[in-house]
């Protein structure tokens, strides 16, 4: 068996830690990219009120879409709140998919809606809509009833219906900041090449809602929300930024992100997939490569959407397999991107490393343990050897997050109390004991169920907002209890 | 080395950057909680500066008195959120506010910094305060950074001069997307006054060019342009002939309306879009028959366009829409859809 474990166990035991020394780097690398970013971006920054895009004739104009699939507990929270941001040219588009709960009715009553001919531009194939209504009290919110199609059909049905140059997708159940809109436009008044630009997600758990704003931005006390905020800042402060300056990024949440409506319409829209966030941003930019257009996809830090997350372990869970089966489902779709000249910084950077520190991750930290047991288990390793190299994989981990708990402190400090930020360094290390192995086996198993052959979402439910009151005034608070949350993906957020 | 040793030595290593970050972390918490503890003061900056605003402290001399006791990193703060709105004498109040406290002489110095991101900051305190003209705040529309050029062409609004809107037209063909729109902007901003130099640079311009003022012009709706406008017409680029069909409807020249109708034979979508809605801007009722045709047209934009336009021109324009609503195909369709909606926003109205 030592003869076993010489021969053949040892060579991959020194693979897995070339890996790991690279894991290493390349963090070091994404890190100091997303530093320099985020500097430079807080200096442009730096005292401007968006005063001129507000009130400027030539602004820009914005569709949000809002897909909603049985979301009659939050779904009038939501559009409150939106109806409220400060933009010029705002117009909503909310889409029902096939609700069978009574989320159209809730629309219906609350926002005096009335059906108009159900006529449209039909660029982009979609399931049939039932109706269009159009509300008497806010003449720019459109509602389109439609046969269930999942969200990219709904998104599509929206890139349809809207009449805007820029399209803004989000979740049913997110809260944007109230001048998310004018910072996250920033790009592409910027620049006629950006065709897409993604915001940063923050966790709710915890926080206060008020007339559909974010009253109170408190980071989460209990422990699982918790572990999430901490990977959602890894993702948004350390992770996104980062790829800004290394070649562009490969994904921009669905919960908030902003598209030139013609550069999707050109590309056929969504495309119906687990992971639809993600592939239409590949497809995007591989479109530009293929077509020599622009594509240029950013990341802007400071726009913030609120989502609430899995508050228990079994939801997060099918959360994390159905991200991880996405994820696998885009590699797989434009794997001919990999190494592939054609496509410059794409093909030879990004595709590569989210594959070899992504999508791999988890496979390789799997095989690390399973060596060290074995070595272990032969007697080839010793026990101090074995706890000082799980010490060394947590401690990377925890230095990861510490550091991006890092950035958030020296930039934008959302979460405005001292005790809260100290909870997070809490998190930051609890998370490596346990929960970050579990999220090892829920992506494999993704991976996995991927290969089987699964392609669905799974069922989702949605608790919905605990609204104190039910009028305009009334004060709403994410549920601290465990909620039934099996949300869209807000794309890969943990960076292990 | 084995390779315990190496373990070793990567544990110490990342331990010890896990006690810096810490480290870090906790310096600048604690400098945040001071800051908190200030905020207070931050509150009292708005107030005192309110009250001087409001005409409560009659003397600006009172409000520089209670201001000396804060922070000039506050008051700043607080006179760059108030400046937007304010305007006439509380303007002038805040710029000696300013003044007194020295955050202009401070930005003056300021704009001729190495940093850009001083400059940018100096850039943005003149502009809040309107401080007079500056040369090197001419020279910073030709700033190696962006944001300064951009910020510099909003100062152009905020402090106008004769020779401002010269230096904006030259800004339209920055390369960077955020200085072409400052420029634009500020060039709608101004407003009349910069019309003569606009005219100057519309005749100057090559075709490839002109673009972005025929849309300043649009926005404006100076009858100066119309001229130019219709000499544009005949312009090969399908954009500019769009750009000047719109200019010529907000305008609202005499002629306008029947040049508008021939255009809707145009060979370009973007111009038969553009002067079908601009007869919808002008309310050119004459033209409803020359647009009802649209409405079967192959591109739905036109054909959305067409409808609204129909509404907009009154009773000659609603009657061909109800004449198409018994028949069938696209025409129908847009004639039912586009009635409703005026329907709806009837009601709105009467409610």
């Amino acid at each position: 068996m030592s003869h076993f474990y010489q021969e053949f166990l040892r060579p991959i035991t020194y693979l897995v830690v070339i890996y790991f020394i690279a894991l290493g780097l390349f963090y070091l690398v994404l890190y100091v990219s997303a530093a320099l970013d985020m500097q430079e971006y807080l200096r442009r920054v730096r005292a401007e009120k968006y005063s001129e895009i507000l009130s400027s004739e030539i602004a820009p104009s914005i569709s949000m879409l809002v897909p909603a699939h049985n979301e009659e507990a939050s779904i009038k929270e939501s559009v409150r709140a939106l109806l409220t941001l400060t933009y010029p040219k705002l117009e909503i588009v909310v889409i029902d998919d096939g609700s069978t709960d009574a989320t159209l009715s809730v629309l219906t009553s609350t926002f005096a809606l009335v059906p108009i001919h159900p006529l449209y531009d039909r660029r982009i194939p979609t399931k049939e809509v039932r109706a269009i209504y159009r509300s008497k009290q806010y003449p720019n919110l459109i509602v389109v009833a439609k046969e269930n199609g999942g969200k990219a059909d709904s998104l599509n049905i929206g890139l349809n219906v809207a009449s805007s140059e820029l399209v803004c997708a989000i979740d049913a159940d997110t809260i944007l900041d109230p001048d998310g809109l004018r910072r996250l436009v920033r790009p592409f008044i910027r620049s006629r090449d950006v065709v897409a630009a993604g915001a940063t997600i923050r966790v709710a758990n915890g926080c206060t809602v008020t007339q559909g704003r974010m009253a109170s931005e408190r980071g989460p006390h209990k422990a699982l929300a918790g572990i999430q905020a901490v990977e959602y800042l890894r993702a948004f402060l350390f992770g996104r930024p980062g790829w800004n300056r290394l070649g562009g990024n490969l994904l921009i949440s669905g919960a908030f992100g902003m598209f030139r409506r013609e550069s999707l319409l050109e590309t056929n829209g969504y495309v119906r997939s687990v992971g639809e966030d993600m592939e239409l941003i590949v497809r995007l930019r591989r479109h530009g490569y293929e077509t020599g257009q622009p594509a240029r996809v950013e990341f802007v830090p400071d726009p913030v959407a609120w989502t609430e997350t899995p508050a228990g372990f079994r939801e997060l869970g099918r959360q994390r397999e159905r991200w991880q089966r996405g994820f696998t489902d885009v590699l797989w779709r434009h794997r001919s991107l990999l190494l592939n000249p054609r496509f410059g910084v794409l093909g030879w950077v990004v595709f590569p490393a989210f594959v070899l520190f992504e999508w791999m991750a988890p496979i390789i930290e799997v095989v690390g343990i399973l060596l060290v047991v074995a070595g272990l288990i032969l007697g080839q390793v010793s026990a101090l050897f074995a706890i000082l190299f799980f010490s060394l994989a947590c401690g990377q981990g925890i230095l990861l997050s510490m550091l991006a708990l890092m950035l958030e402190e020296l930039s934008f400090r959302r979460y405005g109390r001292a005790r809260d930020r100290a909870l997070l360094v809490v998190w930051a290390v609890l998370e490596n004991l346990g929960y970050r192995q579990l999220t090892v086996v829920w992506r494999l198993r993704g991976t996995l169920s991927y290969i089987r052959g699964k392609k669905s979402w799974g069922k989702m439910n949605r608790k919905g907002f605990n609204t104190v009151d039910d009028h305009d005034t009334s004060i709403a608070e994410f549920p601290a209890a465990p909620a039934a949350v099996d949300g869209p993906p807000v794309g890969i957020a943990a960076f292990n | 080395m084995s390779t315990m040793d190496l373990v070793i030595v990567l544990l110490v290593t990342i331990g010890s950057a896990i006690v810096a970050v810490l480290i870090t972390v906790l310096v600048s918490s604690l400098v945040q909680a001071h800051r908190v503890r200030m905020e207070p003061t931050l509150g009292e900056a708005r107030q005192v500066i309110v009250a001087a605003l409001s005409g409560e402290l009659i003397q600006t001399d009172d409000a520089f008195v209670a201001l000396s006791r804060l922070s000039e990193r506050y008051i700043v703060s607080v006179m760059l959120e108030l400046a937007p709105s304010v305007a006439g004498s509380s303007r002038s109040v805040l710029a000696t506010l300013g003044m007194r406290i020295g955050a202009i002489d401070r930005a003056r110095t300021g704009v001729r910094s190495r940093r850009w991101s001083t400059r940018l900051y100096s850039a943005r305190v003149l502009t809040a305060f309107g401080v007079e003209s500056n040369a090197a705040m001419y020279a910073h529309l030709t700033d190696r950074a962006p944001e300064v050029r951009a910020q510099a062409a909003a100062w152009c609004v905020a402090v106008q001069t004769p020779e401002g809107p010269g230096h904006l037209i030259r800004l339209l063909a920055d390369p960077d997307g955020q200085c072409r729109f400052a420029a634009q902007d500020a060039l709608i901003r101004i407003g009349l006054p910069a019309t003569e130099s606009l005219i100057r640079a519309l005749n100057d311009a090559e075709s490839d060019a002109i673009g972005p003022i025929l849309e300043i012009a649009s926005a404006t709706g100076d009858p100066r342009y119309c001229s130019k406008a219709y000499a544009v017409l005949a312009d090969p680029f399908n954009v500019n002939r769009a750009l000047a069909a719109a200019v010529l409807a907000s305008c609202a020249d005499r002629n306008a309306g029947p040049t508008l109708v021939t255009l809707l034979d145009d060979s370009s979508n973007e111009v038969v879009l553009a002067a079908t809605a601009g007869l919808a801007k002008l309310a050119f009722w004459s033209g409803a028959a020359a647009v009802e045709p649209l409405l079967s047209h192959p591109s739905w934009q036109i054909r959305k366009q067409a409808a609204t336009t129909l509404l907009a021109l009154g009773a000659p324009g609603t009657i061909l829409l109800q004449a198409n609503v018994p028949g069938v195909g696209p025409a129908a369709e847009m004639a039912v859809h586009s009635l409703q909606l005026h329907s709806l926003s009837t009601q709105e109205e009467a409610a």
